[in-house]
């Protein structure tokens, strides 16, 4: 025995307090490591909307700019005598004059920098903002206010303000009523192709009519010899008969219908040429002068005299037309809305269809199946699908949603089975699912006892999963269905059979499901044992104990996989270009034009629209501090959605509370 | 199902006036390849309290969760023999093990009241049943209650969560949802060792009650809870039944060696 020591011992401590130092720095370097990240995208995303004063630039050579600094930084290249000099990166803006909207220089060639009072930057409809000092509006009635008259301020503004009104009118005339106008011709050309392509022979002289409906719908009233003879021919081609009758009335529709809308068009029309009618005069730094449609200036605004309260309300204004506006010029100005909307609504059908898929999934492998071998390739299986890259769903989605389901739903098969095989297989499946209903009545089965009752039950359960897949072959090898949408399939106008927000939901829901699955069963295994031996106990059956004890207990384990599925889902972008984003729809996959929902159509996304910014615009530095902005938005999307999920699961936490089993 | 042949375990009928009720005959059941009770022939009276008693792992649970068929929940059991309730055997396949449930109630050794209200616990067995008309629930609940001397406790907040309540309160919930559908049988499986001692009387007082309407089978581990409640005892050791007669007679005069060298305490 080794000589116990007397008292205590104050030179021991306790083992492994060195690893409880290496937890805690584990956890401040993920700390500093999201907080770092959420700083840079919000510090670059900020500046797009905060106003930056503007400076009158002097270099050595002589010449001017007025431009707002972007950027101040070290030369890449070293002087003489190994110096780095410092450059500012200068926006200038006015790309229609410059052709370039920065441009970098050295800060030893600069004479002096002042801020100008009374210049001001515009933004315009097309090529960015200007910067400029006004010479004078000319109107329309040929007047002119010089910048220097006193109600030159309130004429501009009027004019500005007045642009906006037509601009939302012609806007809300083309969407609305143009909008089923539009829709309407549409229809009867579609009609007109139709008829032309069913009717290969014809086509000749139903062109020739479609031409001579034309010449004559622009002929003026007075031309009237040359109507009534044009007229004559396209009596003769309509006194044919049959499709040239259906032609005729086609094109007679289509008269009507122009005839109705055309006062709107007149007026829509009317509404953007007054935008272009009154003219801005104005003077670039360097003397060039310039002149500009007043109505395109969406707004002006003198950057070297905000006060900070103008700079906030500035910067509000400014977030909220990102916001809530369409994007333009190639979606490097204005707003972001549609691609919002886009992900908002993906996701939001992600979720919808991956959860029941993962929860009934997770609840048979869980609470049913054998805990076999088996099961466990299964589990290995699922969880090994959430290491499959993303663009691999994506492939998989554009030949299985996009080209499977969607080109049959257009158009039915491509290759249908014979009438005569395709009834021989329906007597199949019939005589399948006969035997499927019978090997299931339990009562009769009960008093039988030569069939084993689990051979019986798993031969139910194959014969209805093969029962399942037989009925799905046939509905799609029928030889009778053609489509919902073959006949805009005829001129090559795939409805389903092309990228969609539908299909792009599908595809992510496909590539989340695991992580539901997996989070699913965890929850499930963690409703201990002692509550469902007490519901059995009860008297009630497996499924009832399933759906009134344990989903409810495992709801919020359930939500938190919901949550990091959305998570994933929506910041995904590579499977989604295969199958439905593009670059710029300003419809909306929801809206108020019947049937509201549009899920078939393309749609824009936050993470695409991230990449398109970044690495497709023409101008990517000008885009830059809007791909930091979108980011921001993008986190700030989820996070909203991942909010509401963690409401909804702490409300069931709360009513559920399982603490003390 | 096969019926083992005729052995010579100790068959231990009681020649008394009260009803068989439970007949267990010549039973053994098989946890996949180990046996864990071997040829149990015993039965128990109507309206009775017996008490299975013995060392840990001597199946005396693994039996009770037989009389319930509990034990179906567990992969690559069997058993040969029979368990007859009130005449009829339990594993009869033409029998819904659903039915029997309803007949046999059963209470936990760790109370398991459901995340839900105190009245939706004990609603439980009548809305898997189908039954859901407020009357009947309303008067349901509050018979329960009152059997199972929980009423004056939780009358006032009968919609609150039955996880709000104290270990003892909860057993006695829990003994209250397992009588609501009204059974014939209660299986009581350790329902104290999870209490504290005042918990306990409140439970044995309960016991006490409930026989006069309830056929109930306990085990326990406590010999004074044995001794208390019960009115017969069975002592099982390493699966076999070494003797079952009047709890008295057991303790006081017990026949078997074994058996009194455990209720004496100078066992193992």
């Amino acid at each position: 025995m080794t000589k116990e020591p007397k008292g205590f011992d104050k030179r021991m401590r306790p083992a492994g307090e060195m690893y409880v130092w290496l937890c805690a720095m584990g956890l401040a370097a993920g700390i500093i490591m999201v907080i770092g990240l959420l700083w840079v995208i919000v510090a670059n995303g900020v500046q797009v909307f905060w106003p930056r004063p503007v400076y009158e630039v002097t270099l050595k050579d002589g010449s001017v700019i007025a431009a707002s600094i972007v950027e101040d930084r070290e030369k890449k290249v070293a002087e003489e005598g190994g110096q780095f000099a410092r450059e500012y990166k200068l926006f200038t803006g006015n790309k229609d004059a410059y052709g370039r909207q920065f441009r970098y220089v050295d800060q030893n060639e600069i004479v002096s920098m002042n801020e100008p009072a009374d210049i001001i930057v515009g933004e315009r409809e097309g090529s960015g903002q200007a910067i400029f000092y006004p010479i004078e509006l000319i109107l329309a009635d040929g007047k002119t206010v010089a910048a220097d008259s006193p109600d030159f301020d309130a004429t501009f503004q009027r004019l500005i303000d007045e642009a906006a009104d037509a601009r939302a009118k012609a806007r809300h005339i083309d969407r609305g009523p143009i909008g089923g106008y539009s829709a309407k011709l549409k229809k009867i050309y579609l009609e007109k192709r139709l008829l032309q392509k069913r009717n290969p022979d014809e086509d000749k002289d139903l062109q020739a009519m479609d031409a001579l409906f034309i010449q004559i719908t622009k002929l003026s009233s007075d031309e009237t010899e040359q109507k009534s003879e044009l007229m004559a021919q396209y009596q003769a081609l309509n006194d044919r008969g049959g499709i040239f009758a259906e032609m005729a009335v086609l094109n007679e529709r289509e008269r009507l219908l122009n005839e109705e809308f055309a006062p709107l068009l007149v007026q829509s029309q009317a509404l953007k040429d007054s935008i272009n009618k009154n003219t801005l005069r104005y003077r670039l730094i360097d003397g060039t002068e310039r002149e500009y449609a007043a109505g395109k200036i969406l707004l002006t605004y003198q950057p070297n005299q905000l006060t900070a309260i103008d700079k906030v309300l500035f910067f509000i204004g400014h977030f909220w037309m990102f916001l809530s506006e369409d994007p333009r010029e190639a979606n490097t100005e204005g707003g972001i809305f549609p691609a919002i909307f886009g992900t908002f609504v993906m996701t939001l059908l992600m979720s919808i269809a991956v959860m029941p898929f993962g929860v009934l999934a997770a609840i048979y492998l869980r609470e049913y199946a054998s805990q076999g071998l088996f099961t466990q390739a299964v589990r290995v299986a699922v969880n090994n699908l959430a290491g499959v890259p993303s663009i691999v769903y994506g492939v998989f989605g554009l030949g299985f949603f996009v080209y499977g389901m969607g080109s049959w739903i257009d158009g039915g098969a491509d290759d249908p089975m014979a009438v005569a095989s395709w009834s021989l297989w329906l007597v199949v499946l019939a005589v399948l699912i006969v035997a499927t209903v019978l090997l299931a009545q339990e009562d009769y089965w009960k008093h039988r006892r030569w069939l084993k009752d689990n051979i019986r039950r798993q031969t139910v359960s194959t014969l209805s999963v093969i029962a399942l897949i037989l009925l799905g072959f046939l509905i799609y090898e029928s030889p009778f269905f053609h489509g919902f949408f073959s006949d805009r399939l005829l001129l090559n106008e795939p409805t389903f059979g092309t990228g969609g927000v539908l299909w792009a939901s599908l595809t992510l829901a496909l590539m989340t499901v695991p992580v539901v699955v997996v989070a699913t069963e965890e929850a499930l295994a963690a409703v201990p044992r002692g509550v469902r031996e007490a519901s059995l106990a009860c008297g009630a059956s497996k499924w009832q104990t399933i759906q009134r004890i344990v989903m409810p207990a495992s709801a919020s384990g359930v939500l938190t996989g919901l949550i990091l599925a959305m998570a994933r889902g929506a910041g995904e972008v590579a499977p989604l270009m295969l199958v439905g984003v593009i670059k710029y729809v300003p419809e909306l996959p929801l809206d108020t034009t019947a049937p509201f929902f549009h899920f078939e159509r393309k749609f824009m996304h936050l993470g695409f629209h991230i990449y398109d910014l970044g690495f497709q615009s023409p101008d990517s530095e000008a885009a830059k501090p809007m791909v930091f902005a979108t980011t921001f938005l993008l986190i700030v999307l989820v996070i909203i959605l991942n909010l509401g999920a963690i409401l909804i699961r702490d409300h069931l936490r709360r009513k559920y509370a399982s603490g003390t089993f | 199902m096969t019926t083992a042949a005729p052995s010579e375990s100790p068959a231990q009928t009681i020649s008394s006036p009260d009803e068989q009720y439970i007949q267990v005959k010549d039973f053994s059941f098989w946890y996949g390849s180990s046996q864990v009770i071997f040829d149990q022939t015993f039965d128990m009276p109507k309206q009775k309290v017996t008490a299975f008693i013995g060392p840990s792992g001597c199946g005396k649970s693994t039996l009770l969760r037989c009389f319930n068929r509990m034990n179906d929940l567990i992969d690559g059991i069997h058993h040969t023999g029979d368990v007859q309730v009130g005449g009829e055997s339990i594993f009869d396949p033409m029998l819904e093990v659903i039915s029997l449930r309803k007949r046999v109630g059963m209470v936990f050794q760790k109370y398991n009241p459901f995340p839900k209200s105190i009245y939706e616990n004990i609603v439980y067995s009548l809305r898997v049943a189908g039954r859901s008309k407020k009357s009947e629930l309303d008067e349901v609940v509050e018979r329960s209650l009152r059997s199972s001397a929980l009423w004056d406790e939780v009358k006032d907040r009968l919609q609150d969560s039955a996880l709000g309540l104290s270990g003892g309160q909860m057993q006695r919930l829990c003994i209250a949802r397992a009588i609501a559908n009204q059974p014939e049988i209660l299986l009581m499986d350790e329902p104290c060792s999870a209490l504290d001692p005042v918990a306990t009387g409140k439970i044995e007082e309960l016991i006490h009650s409930l026989k006069r309407q309830f056929t109930i089978v306990i085990v326990t581990h406590n010999m004074q809870q044995a001794a208390r409640v019960s009115d017969r005892t069975a002592f099982f050791y390493l699966g076999k039944l070494i003797e079952y007669d009047e709890t008295q007679k057991i303790f006081m005069n017990p026949e078997k060696s074994q058996t009194e060298d455990y209720v004496s305490g100078r066992f193992g």
